[in-house]
C-alpha cells in the first residue's frame, strides 16, 4: 500500500512538474505574441506611410507630366501642319512616331492618375445599381462595338454599394478588354451575368476572346504586366491592376477563369446594398 | 533552433517511454528554461543536444539512434503542419531535391532567424540523388531520419544509405538514395 502511496505521489510530483512547464511555456508564448503584435503593428504603420508617400508620389509625377506632354504634343503638331514641306521623308516618319509615342504616354498617365485616384477616392456608402452601370459602359463603348460588330449582353443587375464612378471604370475595362482581345475572325460577345448570395452580388463577365494561359492568371492582375506587345494589343498592362484595386477598396474580390482560344470569365464579388 | 523541434521531441519522448523518463532527461540536461518550451520560441540546440545525451544515457539507445527516431517522427509532423510544400509533389525524390531552393526559401520567408543547414547536389536523375548534408551542428543523423520519413511517405520503394564525411563529427554526410530493384 505504501509502494502504490508513494508511486502516486511520484506521479503527482511529476504532472505539477509538467502543468509548471506549461504554464511557463504558455506565459513565454503569450509574451512573443505580445512582443510579435507590437512590432506588426509599428511595421504596418510604416508600411502605411510608406505606400502613402509611393500614392502621392505616383499622382505628382503623373499629374505634372501631363503639361510637358501637351508641349510636345503641340509642338510635333505644329511641325506636322507647318513645316512638313521642309521635312524630308525619314523626318516626317520620326514626326508621325513622336506623335504615336505622345498618344501612348498619355493613356499611360491617365490610366496612372487613375488607378492613384481609385486609391485616394474614398468609397461612400452609397447604393449603385449596376444596370445603370452597365448601361453607361455600353454607351461609352458603342464606337468598338459598332466597329467589330460586338455584342454586349447584361443580364439582370442587383444594386451593390460603392463608387459609381470607380465601378464604371472596372466594368468599362472588363468589357473592353473582352472586346478588345477577340479572336481573329470571331465577332467579339461579352455576357454580363449576376447572382447574389450571402449578402453578396456575385457578378461573371465572360468573353469569348484568346483567353489566358494558366501560368499567367494571377500575373494578369499585375501592374504593367502585359502578355502581348503594343503591336499585337494596345494597352499600359494597367487596366486588370486598376480592376482588382477597385474591388480590393469595394472589400470585394476577384478572379479569373479561362481557356486558351475560347474566352475568359471575370469572377467579381461585391457587397449587395 | 524552433522552439516546435523541442516541444515535439519531449511529447515523442513521453509517448515512447514515459513522463517520469521526460521530466528526467530534462532534470539532467539542467536546461535554463527548466525545460519550459513553447512552439514559437527559439532556443539553444545544445539544450537539445544535451537532452538526447541524457536519452541514451537512460535508456542505452545510441544517440544516434534516438536522432533518427525523432527526424523520422518529425517528418510525419511537418507533414502535417506544412502540408502546402507537399502539393503537387509526387515523389521522395523530387520533395528532397527541393529543400535548399524551395522549402529553405519557404522557411526563411516564415522564420527568417532559422539557422538551416546546407544541402548540395551532386547528383540528381528520377530513379537516384545524392544529397551533400553540411551544417555547423552534429545532426547528420536527425537528417537522416527526416530524410527516411520523407522516403516513407512516399511510399516508393528507396534506399537510403548515409556516408558521415566528418569524421563522425555529423555535420557533414552525403545520403545517396536509388530506387530499389523491382
Amino acid at each position: 500500500m505504501s509502494d502504490e502511496l508513494a508511486d502516486a505521489e511520484k506521479r503527482i510530483a511529476l504532472l505539477e512538474r509538467k502543468l509548471n512547464r506549461e504554464r511557463s511555456a504558455r506565459e513565454e508564448a503569450e509574451g512573443l505574441l505580445e512582443q510579435k503584435s507590437l512590432e506588426l503593428f509599428s511595421r504596418n504603420q510604416a508600411l502605411g506611410r510608406s505606400n502613402a508617400e509611393l500614392e502621392q508620389f505616383a499622382y505628382v509625377a503623373s499629374h505634372d507630366l501631363q503639361a510637358p506632354l501637351r508641349s510636345i504634343s503641340s509642338f510635333s503638331q505644329l511641325l506636322a501642319r507647318n513645316e512638313r514641306d521642309n521635312l524630308s521623308e525619314d523626318g516626317q516618319e520620326f514626326l508621325g512616331l513622336i506623335n504615336e509615342s505622345v498618344v501612348q504616354m498619355r493613356q499611360l498617365i491617365q490610366d496612372l492618375l487613375a488607378f492613384s485616384r481609385v486609391q485616394r477616392d474614398e468609397i461612400p456608402d452609397t447604393p449603385v445599381p449596376l444596370a445603370e452601370v452597365l448601361a453607361d459602359v455600353r454607351s461609352r463603348l458603342r464606337a468598338a462595338v459598332d466597329e467589330d460588330g460586338a455584342q454586349i449582353e447584361v443580364g439582370d443587375m442587383p444594386t451593390v454599394i460603392g463608387h459609381s464612378g470607380q465601378l464604371t471604370q472596372l466594368f468599362q475595362n472588363l468589357v473592353g478588354n473582352g472586346l478588345k482581345f477577340c479572336r481573329d475572325g470571331v465577332a467579339p460577345a461579352v455576357k454580363v451575368t449576376a447572382k447574389c448570395s450571402g449578402g453578396k452580388a456575385i457578378i461573371r463577365v465572360e468573353d469569348n476572346g484568346i483567353g489566358i494561359a494558366p501560368e499567367h492568371h494571377q500575373r494578369v492582375f499585375e501592374m504593367f504586366k502585359r502578355l502581348h506587345t503594343q503591336e499585337e494589343y494596345e494597352g499600359t498592362g494597367i487596366g486588370l491592376a486598376l480592376c482588382r484595386k477597385i474591388v480590393d477598396r469595394h472589400n470585394g474580390d476577384m478572379d479569373l477563369e479561362s481557356v486558351p482560344g475560347e474566352g475568359t470569365t471575370f469572377i467579381l464579388t461585391l457587397p449587395l446594398a | 533552433m524552433k522552439g516546435m523541434v523541442f516541444t515535439e521531441f519531449l511529447e515523442l519522448v513521453e509517448d515512447r517511454f514515459g513522463l517520469e523518463d521526460a521530466d528526467a532527461i530534462i532534470e539532467a540536461s539542467g536546461s535554463e528554461h527548466g525545460g519550459s518550451y513553447t512552439a514559437v520560441g527559439n532556443y539553444d540546440y545544445k539544450e537539445m543536444v544535451h537532452m538526447v545525451v541524457a536519452l541514451s544515457e537512460r535508456s542505452g539507445i545510441a544517440i544516434e539512434d534516438l536522432l533518427h527516431v525523432f527526424g523520422e517522427h518529425l517528418f510525419t509532423v511537418f507533414h502535417r503542419k506544412y502540408g502546402n510544400f507537399f502539393e503537387g509533389v509526387e515523389s521522395a525524390i523530387e520533395f528532397l531535391g527541393s529543400i535548399e531552393d524551395t522549402i529553405h526559401v519557404e522557411v526563411r520567408k516564415l522564420y527568417p532567424d532559422a539557422e538551416l543547414p546546407s544541402f548540395a547536389y551532386p547528383e540528381r536523375s528520377d530513379t537516384r540523388l545524392i544529397m551533400d548534408y553540411q551544417s555547423t551542428r552534429p545532426l547528420a543523423h536527425f537528417a537522416y531520419g527526416l530524410i527516411n520519413g520523407c522516403v516513407k511517405h512516399f511510399g516508393a520503394p528507396l534506399k537510403v544509405e548515409m556516408q558521415d564525411l566528418s569524421d563522425g563529427a555529423g555535420t557533414h554526410a552525403r545520403f545517396t538514395l536509388e530506387q530499389a530493384a523491382a
